[in-house]
């Protein structure tokens, strides 16, 4: 490692996108009601969402700390993927959904496959999925609902999951504004 | 002034931490006129109506985020004149402990508070006062987050109070209202 070429590796100019924080993390668990129990009791988070082994292999938990829908989702460990090997993804929020769109192509353009895009469930965020050179999985997201003071969240009959982004913005969940500007001319005709 | 302008810096110790402008309330000649250009124009979204029941003229709260209100509008008064007042300006700190610690702060350095407590649409716990020139000032925690539902809480939920200790005695649904330091509290 060449510190001096690392230090001076700078902001990259005229990324089509602009990161805008850390928006979540997902990590492999043993014991999911054991987990939730540690981050709601000794971290005092707030459960989200629950799905059950039957909907996904393993099962998940998602917790929040602030109004993001999560800020920690949990995973029921699999044989694939034991507990304690960590990392299941870490999410990375943009402020637009052109952003959405934009980075999709520059992955494209730099031949980083891409392992998802549209909608998942919980959260009902708008993804790109790839991953980096050591197959750490990350997610770069827009939308994602946020919880108010009454803790009600959207129930699970509204979640539309769609496997591209055209078929996400052209049917938007309630509530959620898909309206793409600039970048629409990056998205594929039906 | 003994300290030239250039070198003052925020006092070492100061007990409490303002971490945003959490929102701007102002005068307005017609509520219902100046809604409708926040909206259609600007993108907010209606928290919260008063209507002329609750204030004369009414009161509208509108958001651009999860807050409550980013910004409040009160209708003009005889005493100000319409279309360009400021009402209040607020800030927010990150924890209930630090409007105690404003409220004494305010206190030993001899600046009047005019409201502490709970007001009503948003449910923040507030202290308010002036700056040297009467503008009017608000710090507050835990004021309602709106979701993406849209659904504000219900006035029925509101709770107005008009002291911290009352404000937390009885907190709206909700709102965890336990001081990390139970000794800023005033005892009777």
């Amino acid at each position: 490692m060449n510190v001096d070429t690392i230090k001076a590796m700078g902001r990259t100019k005229g990324l089509p996108f602009r990161i805008g924080k850390v928006g979540h993390v997902g990590m492999y668990v043993k014991d999911l009601e054991r987990s939730a129990r540690f981050y709601t009791e000794v971290l005092g988070f707030q459960v989200s969402d629950a799905i059950p082994p039957g909907d996904l292999p393993g099962g998940a938990v998602f917790l929040r700390c602030g109004t993001d829908h999560h800020a920690i989702a949990l995973f029921g460990a699999t044989e694939d993927h034991p507990a304690g090997t960590g990392l299941h993804h870490v999410a990375l929020e943009v402020p637009t959904l052109d952003e959405i769109v934009r980075i999709r192509e520059h992955l494209r353009e730099h031949q980083i496959p891409i392992n998802l895009d549209g909608r998942r469930g919980a959260g009902v965020q708008l993804v790109v999925e790839f991953r980096d050179p050591d197959g750490h999985m990350l997610e770069i997201y827009w939308g994602i609902d946020q919880i108010g003071s009454e803790g009600i969240v959207r129930p699970e009959s509204e979640w539309k999951s769609v496997r591209s982004l055209e078929a996400a913005i052209a049917d938007p969940v309630a509530g959620q504004d898909t309206t793409v500007h600039a970048a629409k001319a990056l998205l594929s005709q039906p | 002034m003994t300290v030239p302008l250039s070198a003052l810096k925020r006092p070492h110790g100061t007990p409490f931490q303002l971490r945003k402008i959490g929102h701007v309330a102002l005068f307005v000649t017609d509520v219902e006129r100046s809604v409708r250009f926040y909206v259609d124009v600007l993108g907010f979204q209606i928290s919260d109506l008063y209507g002329e029941d609750t204030m004369p003229g009414g009161a509208a709260f509108i958001r651009l985020n999860t807050d409550h209100h980013g910004i409040a509008l009160f209708p003009a008064t005889q005493t100000r004149e319409p279309g360009a007042g400021l009402h209040h300006m607020a800030f927010e700190v990150g924890s209930l402990d630090e409007v105690f610690r404003v409220r004494d702060h305010l206190n030993r350095l001899g600046v009047p508070i005019h409201f502490e407590g709970r007001r009503r649409a948003g449910v923040q716990i507030a202290v308010e006062f002036r700056d040297p020139d009467g503008h009017n000032l608000e710090v507050y925690w835990g004021i309602d987050q709106i979701g993406s539902d849209g659904q504000a809480r219900p006035a029925a939920q509101w709770k107005g109070a008009s002291s911290l200790e009352a404000a937390i005695a009885d907190p709206v649904t909700g709102q965890d209202t336990t001081l990390l330091d139970p000794g800023l509290a005033r005892t009777r």
